[in-house]
């Protein structure tokens, strides 16, 4: 994984180059050995001008001839391909897939990244009327908080944790711990959402290898993955303090997995807002509706908590490059559960569960992972 | 016709800022709207015109 941050400087292809090259040395695996490419990304074409993406990152990667393609889902882009990789490999179509997430924004204004960002969601319905990704998540929050009788302290209480956390991890985008205090009085974007309540716009790449055999003394097992969606539209849900994608995604990988929300040791959620990793929390079943923010406010999601939430410092704090954010997290995962993570090591990592959205719910992938 | 408001935003920009809200209708259709009148609440009803 490269680190996360801005870099206009580069292109977007060696930026995946350089995750896909780690990711080989790493494991370590021949490229003659790896028999598809799936690159996720989100707009690469709208922020870099440059479409037709995979062929010219396996080309860099020495992959010439491999089936590659680029999956896009909005957000879980990289989580979408992840699941099309990790069918491709359970099925027997393929013994070596390598995921590769990327995304350059830095090469945008910050206008621009919110237009391109925006056509992720339903154009017609919401985009027409000025509602901007921040938008949409300060309308559910609102909302969450309205049916809840919660304050914005429990968002807070996400953010401070998140920066505490990405404070401790070297690729990430922001590496500044927050107070309670400056998250509650930074200026607002999309009340009830302030500028800590959002992640960042940021460039990076990730990187993941899938075989149906493994090869080195510790491998991280895939247990169980979901995926399902649902309206784009926040006006066509019955309920926006609840994602059902999210909801079915995990009902199918704890299926799969044969794991229940009480056997996960740790859990890197989509906190594209703070709201988001509340909710998703509730969603994957840790908490009752309602109760992610208790819970979070007493601790019990922090690095040293019961169950910690975005040990990387999640998309808050470690960044988020649209389209490498879904593998990111699976990388992060694969570190804890090896106890590779350095500073940020979560205790007795057994289970490790990722949570990857698109839009505002539209699309989610779950993933469940153990040693 | 009355809709209520199921929810609501005010977006910051540089150029100023803005309320979003999302409505529901009697017959429990919701849309989402920019608010041009006064700042709404959740709960609020709101004379929409035919």
């Amino acid at each position: 994984m490269t680190p996360f941050g801005s870099f206009p400087e580069r292109n977007i292809e060696g930026l995946a180059r350089d995750a896909g090259v780690q990711c080989l040395e790493a494991a370590p695996c021949d490229p003659r050995r790896v028999d598809a490419l799936y690159v996720g990304n989100f707009a690469g074409p709208s922020f870099t001008g440059r479409n037709h993406l995979a062929p010219w990152i396996a080309s860099g990667l020495g992959l010439e001839g491999v089936p590659a393609m680029r999956v896009e889902a909005a957000c879980a882009s990289s989580g979408a391909a992840f699941y099309q990789a990790w069918a491709a490999v359970a099925g027997g179509v393929h013994d070596c897939a390598l995921v590769i997430g990327v995304e350059q924004m830095s090469t945008a204004t910050t206008e621009e990244t919110g237009e391109i960002l925006a056509a992720a969601g339903d154009v017609e319905r919401e985009a027409v009327h000025g509602a901007t990704f921040p938008a949409l998540f300060g309308l559910i929050a609102q909302r969450y908080l309205h049916e809840h009788g919660l304050d914005r302290e429990c968002l807070a209480a996400v953010a401070v944790k998140n920066h505490a956390n990405g404070a401790l991890n070297p690729r990430a985008h922001m590496r500044k711990p927050i107070t309670r205090e400056k998250a509650l009085e930074a200026r607002m974007i999309a009340d009830p959402l302030g500028l800590y309540d959002c992640s960042l716009i940021s460039d990076g790449a990730a990187a993941i290898l899938i075989a149906a055999e493994p090869w080195t003394d510790n491998p991280v097992r895939v247990r169980g993955v979901g995926m399902a969606s649902d309206r784009l539209a926040l006006d066509q849900k019955p309920d926006i303090t609840t994602f059902p994608a999210v909801r079915k995604a995990a009902e199918k990988a704890y299926a799969a997995s044969g794991v229940s929300p009480t056997d996960v040791s740790f859990a890197e959620l989509h906190d594209c807002f703070t709201v988001a990793e509340l909710i998703a929390a509730e969603d994957l079943g840790f908490f009752s509706p309602g109760q992610a923010a208790p819970a979070t406010l007493a601790g019990e999601t922090a690095l040293a908590g019961r169950l910690p939430i975005n040990s990387s410092g999640g998309l808050k704090s470690k960044g988020h490059p649209v389209g490498a954010t879904g593998v990111a997290q699976i990388a992060e995962c694969f570190w804890q559960l090896r106890g590779e993570a350095g500073k940020r090591q979560v205790a007795d990592p057994r289970i490790g569960l990722t949570q990857n959205l698109g839009g505002s719910g539209a699309t989610a992938v779950v993933g469940v992972f153990s040693l | 016709m009355k809709a209520r408001v199921y929810t609501h935003t005010t977006v910051h920009t540089a150029e100023g800022s803005y309320q979003l809200a999302i409505v529901e209708f009697p017959d429990g259709e919701r849309r989402t709207v920019r608010i041009t009148g006064p700042p709404v609440a959740i709960g609020d009803t709101l004379d929409w015109p035919q």
